[in-house]
């Protein structure tokens, strides 16, 4: 049910116990004394949300506990038509805080510091924030490139030069340390989540300035916890003896206080220009779920651990090496490759071995019905083939993408809605970006159908489709590979293999209205 | 109701539809650009006696950027 304006947000926490009452929200726990709360009646129905912040008001005894949870972003906002920036840097402010209380409440956090948590989430994590930083610069000036607000393009392009060495100079960590070489660091996989933040910060700096700013300033703020960091930094590199290791990155931080990265980006928002509801809805959500995949990068990481010391690598497939003791981005069970290397030298033997490969084929049942973002997942691929088409150049590509727009189109569900699920929008993200290589894209894009199983697609429309697909494909069947774009494909197709694995596993909903929750 | 704020560090006025306005004076700290505040906040406010805050979060490594 619907918490009212004005009340205490579902997320606040009340606990009576003994002669305390406890409110916890975000980074804060107020106890009272139960008695107090108790003898007024004001404050009692305050704490059981049937009373607003305001009818409270009229006991003159509960304005201090009501400021004192307004200034902790205790109380549901009264909706408005529209907002000015510095009205939605007022309103963020509490669910910024709310985020990162989650965030450290993620169990990964104290194995670190107590180093419980094996060498190899330890080599995750620290390759996960190289990631997070090697995508800076890069989305900042993906915002730079197509933004449209005049103040905004340039404090994303200054931003953008400032960034995008970062990752070379604080976070490329140093590979004796890891016992592997520099390369192999740059070419590590990114963990799943590690992706999904990366082109959901993408697709968001294209299309959402302001969402866009939120995440930013999400991430820039959470120097608020400088202290704590260093803290942090100091445990870990005792408990795994690696003396000095994060100077470099406590270097960084202290770069982004000089130049004001944080406090930017709040003055970015110091303004009366005014958003709409449903604008500040949609900013809402995408940084939401750009905090959402920050924190399954933490689950991510715990997903990696090995006994011991012992390390294995996300590392791309080579010379259509597919040993499982070469590189963690194999699934467990992976069956082993195909005894004819031929079947990698074709585009279309190489899609039917991979799809029908043990440790792949094996599905877990695919539809939580409260999530089933079908529609919305059969109408984005439709869009990513016009972006596929638009990129097309040599006649092969274009008539191939042709014939995927044509046939998507044809099934795509009008108005498929925003996912649900923030897995389907990972997933959509990923073939978005596979658009400007034609062949890549059409590859993600026949994995994506097939793993969604065309069985949910009427009968009449599902056999003109499969003959127009097969079509589609069977016009690359002839399409030669080198090893190398055999190696890419076929990494590229596990990555996206493990988005499409958590859209089916997690069921965790995108918030349907983050100021009232 | 309307709350406006005269100064951001020095006055935050709270009115109510047919009520007296309420005024707290003094350094009003934004918490959440340091959560810790919230103890200079208390000290400003007229709570009941046993009342206590605290910042549960233990924060751990920043988010990169």
């Amino acid at each position: 049910m619907a918490i009212p304006p004005g009340c205490l947000r579902k997320e606040v926490d009340i606990a009576f116990s003994g002669d305390t009452v406890k409110i916890g929200y975000a980074l804060w726990e107020t106890t009272l004394p139960a008695e107090w709360v108790c003898s007024r009646s004001s404050v009692q129905r305050l704490l059981e949300r049937t009373s607003t912040w305001a009818e409270a008001l009229a006991d003159p005894h509960a304005t201090s506990l009501i400021q004192l949870l307004h200034a902790q972003g205790c109380f549901v906002a009264a909706p408005k038509d529209t907002y000015t920036l510095r009205e939605v840097r007022d309103l963020f402010e509490p669910l910024k805080s709310s985020w990162y209380a989650a965030y450290y409440a993620h169990p990964l956090w104290e194995r670190l510091r107590s180093g419980e948590a094996t060498y190899n989430e330890l080599v995750a994590w620290l390759i996960h924030n190289y990631h997070v930083s090697r995508a800076a610069g890069v989305v900042a000036a993906r915002m730079a490139s197509l933004g449209t607000s005049g103040r905004w393009r340039e404090f994303f392009e200054q931003d953008a030069l400032e960034e995008y060495w970062h990752c070379d100079a604080f976070y490329l960590i140093d590979p004796s340390f890891l016992r592997a070489t520099r390369e192999n660091i740059k070419a590590y996989v990114p963990l799943p989540s590690s992706t999904a933040f990366e082109q959901h910060t993408l697709r968001t700096a294209e299309r959402d300035a302001l969402g866009h700013v939120l995440t930013a300033y999400f991430q820039e703020a959470s120097i608020v916890f400088e202290k704590d960091s260093d803290e942090f930094y100091g445990k870990v590199e005792s408990a795994y003896a690696i003396p000095s290791f994060f100077q470099r990155w406590k270097d960084h931080i202290r770069i982004d206080v000089a130049q004001g990265h944080a406090s930017g980006l709040r003055e970015l928002l110091d303004s009366d220009i005014t958003v709409t509801a449903e604008e500040l809805r949609y900013a809402l959500s995408n940084a939401w779920l750009s905090f959402y995949f920050l924190r399954s990068s933490l689950d991510d990481i715990s997903d990696q651990r090995h006994r011991g010391n012992e390390v294995l690598l996300r590392l791309p497939i080579e010379d259509c090496n597919l040993s499982a003791k070469r590189t963690a981005i194999l699934p467990l069970g992976f069956v082993e490759p195909p005894s004819e290397r031929l079947v990698f030298s074709q585009l279309q033997s190489l899609y039917d071995w991979y799809l029908n490969a043990s440790g792949l084929r094996e599905r877990p049942e695919m539809y939580h019905p409260a999530n089933d973002d079908l529609p919305c997942l059969l109408s984005g691929l439709a869009q990513t083939s016009y972006r596929a088409l638009g990129f097309a150049r040599s006649h092969d590509d274009v008539v191939s993408c042709g014939r995927a727009a044509r046939f998507l189109t044809s099934i795509a569900i009008e108005d498929g809605g925003a996912p649900r699920n923030p897995w389907a929008l990972a997933v959509l993200n990923y073939v978005w970006e596979a658009t400007t290589a034609p062949i890549a894209w059409l590859l993600c894009v026949s994995l994506a159908l097939d793993r969604l199983d065309l069985r949910r697609i009427p009968e009449s429309r599902r056999s003109d489709s499969q003959r127009e697909l097969s079509t589609s494909v069977d016009f690359l069947v002839s399409r030669t590979l080198t090893s190398k774009e055999a190696d890419s494909h076929l990494t590229s197709l596990l990555q996206l293999d493990e988005l499409i694995n958590l859209y089916q596993t997690s069921c965790e909903p995108v918030p349907a209205d983050l100021l009232a929750d | 109701m309307t709350t406006t704020k005269a100064s951001q560090d020095t006055e935050l006025v709270i009115t109510a539809k047919g009520a007296e306005p309420i005024t707290i004076r003094g350094a009003l700290p934004s918490l959440h650009s340091d959560p810790k505040k919230i103890h200079q906040l208390l000290d400003l406010l007229e709570m009941p006696k046993g009342t206590e805050v605290k910042v549960i979060t233990r924060a751990a490594s920043v988010v990169v950027r």
